[in-house]
């Protein structure tokens, strides 16, 4: 059982949620080519299913993962001077690149994490009669 | 100790190939069989293959089990009745002479090679309805036979584990061991017990007489479980077979010697229509190199495609909009490495680390540059960077970039064929087990999974490892 799931269920998911949010918003965005496109409930969709994964991953990971995301959150008041969580999108999206950037492995594997996993969910829930296959 | 208890007179620990041949045979040669499976049991069509919903149900940890290392590889697991056979893509490839030979050499393995294995080679392929797909190549193959045509390299289509409809009609049906071997061992008497961890075995008089578990209930209930048996036979896989046994308190060499295939998957586009998920598994592969180096085309509906497409993408919107001219390809190489499995104190999941250091990445830099000329032959148009913020290839001359000096923790590296934590043969400074699987100074362990392959086998290992499984199987049958 995740530890993270042991926490008080709704302590973490106020503390996550629109944090993993905003982080799906982007980096879909990022991947679909615009943010004005997005579908919403496909967004709402990929977020519930990204905290999904954060709370079944191995107590080892997980706890360092939602730890990360909110490093991530607080780090954007260095970068832009509120968290990730309040940016607009130009400033989300220089956030992403500045982590992409890092020399410290660290930043790619979160952002790799949450990409490559946010983006499959969502076009999966765009494009249903894709699975199956 | 309390708990539910269960008495079997052969504890069969994992139920993927290794596991469900195990009991299977056993239990058809009369045997009283229990086989214990930490994951769910599903039904074939439980989920859409390849979709979120089938990683939720079938993979380890939702597909995310990383090993550690200077770069990170991901690999997958199954986690459910059937293991692996359950969501991989049912290829089934014998191993190369030379590869079994070398085997029996380094590690002292008895009565070994292709000659002896021969019959159960045919056993496994008869049983589990090996077969080619009939028809056409799908598109995907169709671009790996024409590239590597055009360069003079050897490729053929590979056969799979897969039921092919007679009229031709449907997809047909996967072979996995919840088809083919757990039917089995439940007619011929066997019990099974699935969504049960085995923690570790419990000794006395220096034979391992009692396994204890856990059983996780629908509600959420979680139920201690001892099982008493009079022999073991571990088939977890490389990374739950070492957990076992280390937790059981036999170390030594257990969980070392980690090997895999590391693979890169790289996107193409091209002029013409390339992708097809609807035809299936692409299944020709380029053996030219084998078994240092195997290149192939893998699934991808859409939503896999916008997962793999790296680097830096003039048009993405325009480019995904035309998905059926993009297909994925992939380079997988004999790892050179070795990891290990450990326990952590205090957490149930394993440890995994695995030095994917500079060989690999040369290994891998040399397939990615064999790969880009063969898909450049075969007419791609563009090659989307597997390396992140960079440009993609449009010319056979900018595929240098990925030749030489891969940097490291860049390229998205993974794996589905993980091997050796539990080498056999009798050459007991470097193996766990004997040369039928049994553990070296154990009165009644055995292993028979593949973990036990102590090395890379350089194609796709499911058809090896059934028919290494029955080998052993019969080898204690008869004496």
């Amino acid at each position: 059982m995740s530890l993270l799931s042991k926490l008080p269920r709704r302590g973490a998911q106020l503390v996550l949620s629109p944090v993993v949010g905003q982080i799906v918003r982007t980096l879909v965005a990022d991947a679909a080519g615009s943010e004005s496109t997005l579908d919403e409930s496909a967004l709402a969709a990929t977020a519930d299913a990204m905290r999904g994964r954060i709370a079944i991953m191995p107590r080892f990971l997980g706890l360092p993962m939602a730890g990360a995301t909110v490093f991530f959150d607080l780090s954007g008041v260095a970068t832009a001077g509120r968290p990730f969580r309040f940016q607009s999108a130009a400033q989300r999206a220089r956030q992403v690149a500045l982590w992409r950037k890092a020399p410290v492995s660290f930043c790619q594997d979160f952002l790799e994490f949450y990409g490559k996993m946010a983006t499959f969910v969502y076009f999966s829930e765009l494009n249903p009669e894709h699975e199956g296959h | 100790m309390r708990g539910t208890l269960h008495d079997c007179q052969i504890l069969v620990i994992g139920s993927g190939p290794g596991g469900a041949t195990t009991a299977a045979l056993l239990a058809e040669a009369g045997h009283d069989v229990l086989m214990v499976e930490e994951g769910g049991h599903f039904v074939h069509d439980s989920a859409p293959a390849y979709s979120m919903a089938e990683m939720d149900q079938k993979y380890r940890n939702g597909g995310l089990t990383p090993a550690f290392g200077q770069t990170k590889v991901t690999y997958v697991e199954g986690r459910c009745v059937g293991g692996g056979s359950e969501i991989n893509a049912a290829l089934a490839h014998p191993p190369m002479a030379s590869t079994l030979e070398d085997w029996r050499q380094r590690f002292r393995i008895d009565q070994f090679g292709l000659e002896p294995l021969g019959s159960h080679f045919e056993a496994v392929e008869r049983e589990c309805s090996v077969a080619s797909m009939p028809g056409g190549l799908d598109p995907a193959s169709m671009v790996i036979k024409q590239g590597a045509d055009q360069l003079g390299w050897a490729s053929s289509e590979v056969q799979r584990f897969w039921q092919y409809p007679s009229d031709g009609a449907g997809k047909g049906l996967r072979q996995s061991m919840t088809v083919t071997l757990v039917p089995r061992l439940l007619a011929a008497g066997g019990r099974l017990l699935p969504l049960t961890s085995v923690h570790k075995l419990r000794f006395r008089g220096g034979r391992a007489v009692e396994a204890s578990a856990t059983t996780r209930h629908a509600d959420g209930r979680r139920e201690r479980v001892r099982i008493r048996f009079d022999k073991v036979f571990v088939c977890g896989g490389p990374t739950q077979s070492p957990l076992v046994l280390r937790r059981s308190g036999i170390r030594g060499k257990v969980g070392d010697g980690l090997r895999l295939h590391p693979m890169v998957r790289v996107a193409a586009r091209f002029d013409r229509e390339v992708n097809d998920p609807a035809a299936g598994v692409p299944v020709q592969q380029v053996v030219e190199f084998k078994p240092d180096l195997t290149l192939g085309c893998s699934h991808a509906a859409l939503p896999h495609l916008v997962m793999w497409l790296g680097g830096e993408v003039e048009d993405r919107e325009a480019k995904l909009e035309a998905w059926p001219k993009i297909a994925l390809f992939y380079v997988l190489v004999t790892g050179k490495g070795k990891g290990k499995v450990r326990n952590i104190p205090g957490f149930d999941e394993s440890f995994t680390s695995y030095p994917c250091g500079d060989d690999d990445l040369a290994s891998l830099g040399q397939g990615l540059h064999r790969l880009g000329t063969m898909l450049f032959q075969a007419g791609a148009v563009e090659l989307f960077n597997p390396l992140p913020g960079r440009p993609s290839i449009t010319r056979p001359d900018q595929l240098e970039q990925l030749r030489t000096g891969l940097p490291h923790g860049q390229l998205t590296i993974s794996t589905i064929h993980l091997f050796g934590t539990c080498p056999m043969g009798e050459d007991r400074s470097r193996c766990v087990v004997d040369s039928w699987g049994k553990l070296h100074g154990a009165a009644n362990i055995w292993v028979n999974d593949a973990s036990i392959l102590p090395d890379c086998t350089g194609v796709n290992p499911q058809l090896t490892l059934m028919a290494v499984a029955r080998r052993n199987v019969a080898h204690w049958l008869d004496g």
